[in-house]
């Protein structure tokens, strides 16, 4: 078997994983189209997912649809101030019988790691998150642990005006591939939403789609999705613009211009389609990008970005064929 | 509003300019030449643009506000990016600053944009005044005109942090009044639950988990002090309260530090305003917003 | 107190002037100036030199020490600056002016610039550089009398915008103007100029001082005092000129003792000289009296030597009348030319470079040395313009002489033929004015003026032959018998000859006298206001035209000779080959990009143009949207972007079927649609 057979077979697997996905999803979610299509997104394109949301739209019921879709176990991270670094990482004891460190993993260690309420936690402790979801391992003591592959971390933020936050870093923020909020649904799905408990009894009934290890496959499937020059250079347009749009004091930076076109590849293989057109990067550009924007309002939160971002989209030229 | 452009002090060059040409035409005139006539066209002309081209630059100039900051600190400098599209000379007006030349540069494709103003006061502007000026091209005269540049948001001035004041009980003692409520305790324990991974370990409930033989942990009620709230009361002459303002600010911020949750009432011009404080930013943009209560308006 | 102030203030230093550039360009145009000067001559190419290396020197030495100039410097510039003005003061009032070539004003000026480029620290101090060279640049304008001067002065523009233009970048702390704004400075400045230029009337020679005079490439003549040509004593007849004499300027035969009608000349149209004057005039060479029937010649008892130094105060010539209106014209000398002095009827002041003159009674001057190229001389005329009415109203009872009205009525044998037609032309006329206009008219309708005429048949009479004869004839003939029918009449007439003003140059303003501007023409006496100009053939303007109108009129001119048909032509053919060229290029390349051309323009013929930012797929949906119809556009937008964007290729019949579809679908509104949906 040839390689382009591989290819092909690993794609067809991956579009078929992504519309799975997105089916099981939907079972859970009534009526937020956007944050589940975005949170689809983020878990093909291996990239991890920031939720914004008030209190009480099903930040964490979508996390945990997400996983246990996925098939993967779920580690849960309660956000609060007192949170240590430790408690996310992973802490070494020391063993009085064998006389030796032994090294406890925390619950980063975990296929999809939901941390509820990231901005409660002090920067001292987002930045523990920081190694884990751009190197993907934890380093104690000079000695370094992997964690489990495919590695998502799905995290729920309140709206920074609310009390008792702590804003997060950029440098966090820029590790998020896509930062999405979930809305209130409309009326019928609010009201079949509280018939069913918001979700949960469906997320009881709910089935994996897949394993980790054919998760992992259908993320390499979707890297390797091929991405014209000129749509790669729309991308890369749209985060140049963001840096010289006014109102905006830090614009995107190169990272974002690459998890702009991987989560283009994702949005790609979830319209079962084997390239990326403009019309991808078009559809996840205010997702990836607005949590990314520092804009002179600082005080807003992603809603802001947002409109910039959308006005970037107004405005910059798509490619012609 | 923009004024019209006026041409700059000393004028002298106007005049001597004009002496020149009219000399220069007697001269030529009687003198017969035409090449000393022919000569001194082409120097009316150069000093004619000389001293009137910058009227014109001046007048057309396009200077907008490209990027400001939305907090400043009364007495510190706030850089303004703003976007000119020829060379300009632009001293700020108010708040005041340094002269700085904004606009292309010699270096291909380098530009100068950051215009450095230094509020006096703490307040709230959405627009900065300046005098913009110009010789273009050829540096004869310079002409100046004052515009108002809107910022493209608000520019949140707030006072200096001045001295904390020590908190005083009776309310109606100083015009920059304080009152304190006495700090509750922190949270008290309530029961226990189990543990889940990102609980601290410092509440690990040690007896209860000895009972159940499962981690336990202690569920506390929501740790909070109470609040202290903070009215302030600006008085009517600027000085004065700027000078209140920054004993305010300091006070919140000392609070603010040690972790308690800040009351802060101040009188905005839409009103009464009685809201929490969470830092140091928000006191600021809260006192730059404050006025003085005016003498027939009722004590809130 | 205030005054003391602004003088302090005026002379504290600015900052020290960092820009190299504006001090190169300062200097460059300090340098043109200089070199201006030298080639006018106002400055000896020696002294040129020097100041040049020594400006280039102080240039140098003031930017290494701008930040902190050496004090003796300042003491040294004051010191020499005052010692200029004290020599240029002392050369004015002293009694020998030119010595040497050097003028001492062009001499002040270059040396202030020498002195003053060594302390130079700001800014100011260049600009006063700049000022300085325009002073010297006028010093120097004033000299020239040709267009070869401009190559400086263009220079000196270019190097002095450039040094403005500099100082606008250092005092704007490094600015940079744009390509657009430096174009359009230069224009408006051009534009002013110009303007300036079309509204001042032309330049007047208004003061009487000291005025330059040149002998130039001149030589001495065989016979002092006579004309050129002579062999003889002054008295004797001059020998009719022939055209291999040495005295045959541009071609012209008649600047001699005598002028023979019979003879043919064949005019140049090399420059002879350049005059500046007040108002155009004819430049008189000389004046005939007496006429053979064949010729004219001299008065007999001309030519008397005036033995003074320059400037010749002249007497009254013989009828002239000695008021009018002053008028100076200096003539600059460009080719060989005769030992005649032209200037404008009636001169009573001449500064000329020797010694001596020689003055006939008619007003003739005559130069002891053959004028060249570079010869310079000054002529004050007073000048009798009266209008027609004065010249009609005979209230004046001034006449001549009888010996001169004798001399001026001669004639070699009587005209019954002449007198007859003389009489029967001006039957009707009262005063001489009337009379001499009715001839005129009578010749301008009658004859025809033509340089190319046979040659006179021995023993005729030129009088005769051209008025009964052919009647085609050039000045000579014409004005010949003019004045033959005046004098049959009468009225005291003579011939004379010289040029007529030529073309004004604008710029110079200079007239420019050419070969073929030599002229031949009639005078008449009036009682009262003595001879009057009288001329069938050419016509003077009244005064000079204004620079403005000669130059709009030469711009005119050259537009009105520009081919504008062939110009339109092949403008026209570049510009379809550039929008073929560019069409070829814009061509879309493959069949996916054809569809996507297609379909924009489908959507602009129905009002809906593609926005820059919208995706082809987006597009193809909102006219999906628009026609209400099917998803004909969609699908193709689709199958466009997989080919563009994935390499998916479908079959090439697929293609074809896809392109022609593309190409004859219409976005088709639904009736009643609004049609708000543009973009």
């Amino acid at each position: 078997m040839s390689a382009l057979d591989a290819r092909v077979r690993d794609l067809d697997a991956a579009i078929a994983l992504g519309q799975a996905l997105v089916r099981n999803l939907e079972l859970v979610m009534l009526g937020s189209e956007n944050a589940l299509l975005a949170a689809a997104t983020a878990a093909l394109s291996g990239g991890h997912l920031l939720i914004e949301d008030v209190p009480g739209v099903g930040k964490t019921v979508l996390a945990r649809a997400l996983a246990t879709s996925l098939g993967a176990e779920l580690s849960r991270v309660q956000g609060h101030p007192d949170l240590l670094p430790s408690d996310i990482t992973g802490v070494s004891v020391f063993m009085p019988d064998t006389a030796q460190w032994d090294f406890r993993p925390g619950p980063v260690f975990a296929h999809v790691v939901l941390v509820d309420e990231l901005n409660r936690t002090p920067p001292r402790t987002q930045s523990a998150l920081l190694e884990t979801m751009e190197e993907r391992q934890v380093t104690i003591d000079g000695e370094s642990w992997p964690l489990p592959q495919p590695h998502m971390v799905i995290a729920t933020q309140n709206p920074r005006s609310q009390r008792g936050t702590f804003p997060l870093v950029e440098s966090q923020l820029d590790r998020f591939a896509i930062a999405t909020p979930i809305g209130y649904p409309d009326a019928a799905h609010e009201a079949r939403l509280a018939l069913h408990a918001g979700g949960t009894y469906a997320l009881a009934d709910l089935l994996p789609v897949c394993t980790p290890e054919v998760w992992r496959s259908a993320q390499e499937a979707t890297e390797a999705v091929p991405v014209h020059q000129s749509v790669a250079e729309y991308a890369v347009a749209i985060c140049r613009a963001t840096r010289s749009a006014p109102g905006v004091l830090v614009g995107a930076s190169p990272r974002a211009a690459i998890w702009l076109i991987r989560s283009a590849q994702a949005h790609a293989v979830l319209a079962s389609r084997s390239f990326v057109v403009p019309d991808d990067v078009k559809a996840v550009a205010v997702a990836c990008l607005s949590h990314r924007l520092l804009t002179v309002d600082g005080d807003d939160s992603i809603g802001q970005s947002a409109s910039v971002v959308r006005g970037i989209l107004e405005t910059t030229p798509s490619p012609r064929p | 509003m923009s004024r019209w452009a006026r041409p700059a002090r000393p004028v002298a060059p106007i005049f001597v300019a004009v002496v020149i040409v009219a000399l220069w035409w007697l001269v030529a005139h009687n003198g017969g030449s035409g090449w000393v006539q022919f000569l001194g066209d082409l120097v009316f002309g150069a000093l004619c643009i000389g001293v009137l081209g910058p009227w014109l630059v001046v007048t057309r100039a396009r200077l907008t506000v490209r990027g400001a900051p939305s907090d400043g600190v009364a007495g510190l400098p706030v850089d303004i990016r703003v976007d000119a599209g020829s060379r300009l000379r632009i001293r700020p007006v108010d708040p005041p600053g340094d002269e700085v030349f904004v606009g292309p540069a010699r270096q291909k494709g380098a530009v100068d944009d950051r215009v450095t103003v230094v509020p006096v006061r703490r307040g709230v502007r959405d627009t900065v005044t300046v005098d913009i000026a110009s010789a273009a091209p050829f540096a004869l005269q310079w002409w100046t005109r004052r515009v108002q540049l809107p910022l493209p948001s608000t520019l949140h001035v707030s006072p200096r942090r001045g001295r904390p004041r020590p908190p005083s009980t009776s309310p109606q003692e100083d015009v920059g009044e304080v009152r304190q409520q006495p700090r509750t305790d922190m949270g008290l324990p309530r029961g226990a639950r189990r543990y889940v991974p990102g609980d601290s370990r410092r509440i690990v409930h040690w007896r209860a988990t000895a009972h159940a033989g499962k981690l336990m942990v202690r569920e506390l009620e929501q740790p909070s002090a109470g609040p202290v709230t903070i009215t302030v009361d600006l008085p009517d002459d600027p000085e004065e309260a700027e000078r209140v303002a920054e004993g305010v600010l300091g006070t919140v911020a000392q609070l603010l530090d040690t972790g308690a949750p800040v009351l802060l009432g101040t009188l905005e011009p839409s009103g009464p305003v009685l809201a929490p404080v969470t830092d140091r930013l928000g006191a600021g943009r809260r006192l730059a917003r404050a006025v003085a209560r005016r003498a027939d308006a009722a004590a809130p | 107190m205030r005054a003391l102030d602004a003088i302090r203030r005026a002379n504290l230093p600015g900052p020290p002037e960092d820009s190299v550039r504006l001090r190169v360009a300062c200097l460059a145009t300090v340098l043109a100036s200089i070199a201006a000067c030298a080639s006018v001559g106002e400055v000896s190419r020696l002294t040129a030199g020097v100041a040049m290396v020594l400006v280039a020197a102080g240039t140098v030495f003031s930017h290494r020490t701008r930040v902190q100039p050496p004090g003796w410097a300042k003491v040294m510039v004051a010191a020499a600056a005052i010692a200029a003005f004290a020599w240029f003061f002392h050369s004015l009032t002293s009694a020998d002016v030119i010595t040497t070539i050097d003028a001492p004003l062009s001499l002040l000026l270059t040396s202030v610039l020498v002195v003053h480029s060594f302390h130079v620290p700001s800014r100011r101090d260049l600009l006063f550089s700049l000022a300085a060279s325009a002073g010297l640049m006028a010093v120097a304008g004033a000299q020239a009398i040709d267009l070869r001067f401009g190559l400086y002065v263009v220079a000196w523009v270019c190097f002095g915008l450039w040094g403005l233009t500099e100082m606008w970048t250092s005092s704007s702390g490094g600015g940079r103007m744009s390509v657009a704004g430096l174009v359009c400075a230069l224009a408006a400045m051009s534009a002013a100029a110009a303007a300036i230029f079309v509204v001042l009337p032309a330049p007047v020679v208004a003061s009487r001082v000291s005025f330059v005079t040149q002998a130039g490439a001149g030589g001495p003549v065989g016979v002092a005092g006579a004309l050129a040509g002579d062999s003889g004593s002054p008295a004797q007849l001059s020998r009719s000129g022939s055209p291999s004499s040495r005295i045959r300027v541009g071609g012209y035969l008649g600047f001699a003792g005598s002028l023979n009608t019979a003879l043919r000349g064949s005019l140049a149209t090399t420059l002879v000289m350049q005059v500046r004057a007040q108002r155009p005039s004819y430049w008189v060479g000389e004046t005939f009296d007496t006429w053979n029937g064949q010729s004219w010649t001299e008065p007999q008892e001309s030519s008397r030597p005036l033995r003074e130094s320059s400037p010749f105060v002249l007497p009254v010539p013989v009828g002239a009348v000695p008021v009018g209106q002053a008028d100076l014209q200096t003539f600059y000398v460009a080719g060989a030319t005769a030992d005649l002095v032209f200037h404008a009827e009636s001169a009573d002041e001449l500064w000329f470079p020797t010694s001596r003159v020689f003055y006939s009674d008619d007003g003739t001057i005559v130069s002891p040395i053959g004028l060249g190229s570079g010869s310079i001389y000054t002529v004050e005329s007073q000048v009798n313009a009266p209008t027609p009415a004065q010249l009609r109203s005979d209230a004046n009872e001034q006449t001549l002489s009888p010996g001169t009205l004798e001399e001026y009525g001669q004639l070699p044998h009587p005209y019954p033929r002449v007198q007859a037609l003389a009489r029967s032309i001006t039957a009707g006329d009262t005063t001489t004015y009337d009379k001499v206009q009715s001839l005129i008219g009578w010749i301008g309708a009658h004859t025809h003026y033509s340089l190319d005429i046979p040659p006179l048949p021995a023993g005729a009479d030129t009088v005769d032959e051209f008025l009964f004869g052919n009647r085609v004839g050039f000045c000579e003939q014409i004005s010949t018998s003019l004045a033959v029918m005046l004098r049959s009449l009468g009225i005291p007439a003579r011939e004379a000859v010289g040029y007529v003003p030529g073309g004004y140059d604008p710029i110079t303003d200079l007239w420019q006298v050419h070969a073929d501007d030599a002229h031949a023409w009639v005078q008449v006496w009036f009682p009262g206001y003595g001879w009057q100009n009288f001329d069938p053939t050419a016509v003077v303007p009244p005064s000079n035209p204004s620079p403005g109108a000669t130059a709009l009129k030469d711009v005119a001119g050259a537009l009105r000779r520009v081919p504008w048909v062939e110009v339109v032509v092949v403008l026209a053919g570049a510009g379809l080959v550039v929008l073929a060229v560019r069409r070829r290029r814009a061509r879309p390349a493959t069949w996916a990009a054809r569809v996507a051309r297609d379909t924009e323009r489908a959507g602009r013929r129905a009002g809906r143009p593609r926005r820059p930012a919208e995706t082809l797929v987006e597009y193809a949906a909102s006219l999906d949207a628009l026609a209400g119809t099917g998803s004909t556009w969609g699908r193709l937008a689709s199958s466009v972007e997989a080919s563009a964007y994935g390499g998916r290729e479908p079959p090439p019949e697929a293609q074809r079927a896809m392109v022609a579809e593309a190409r004859s679908s219409r976005v088709r509104r639904p009736a009643g649609a609004g049609v708000s949906a543009g973009g």
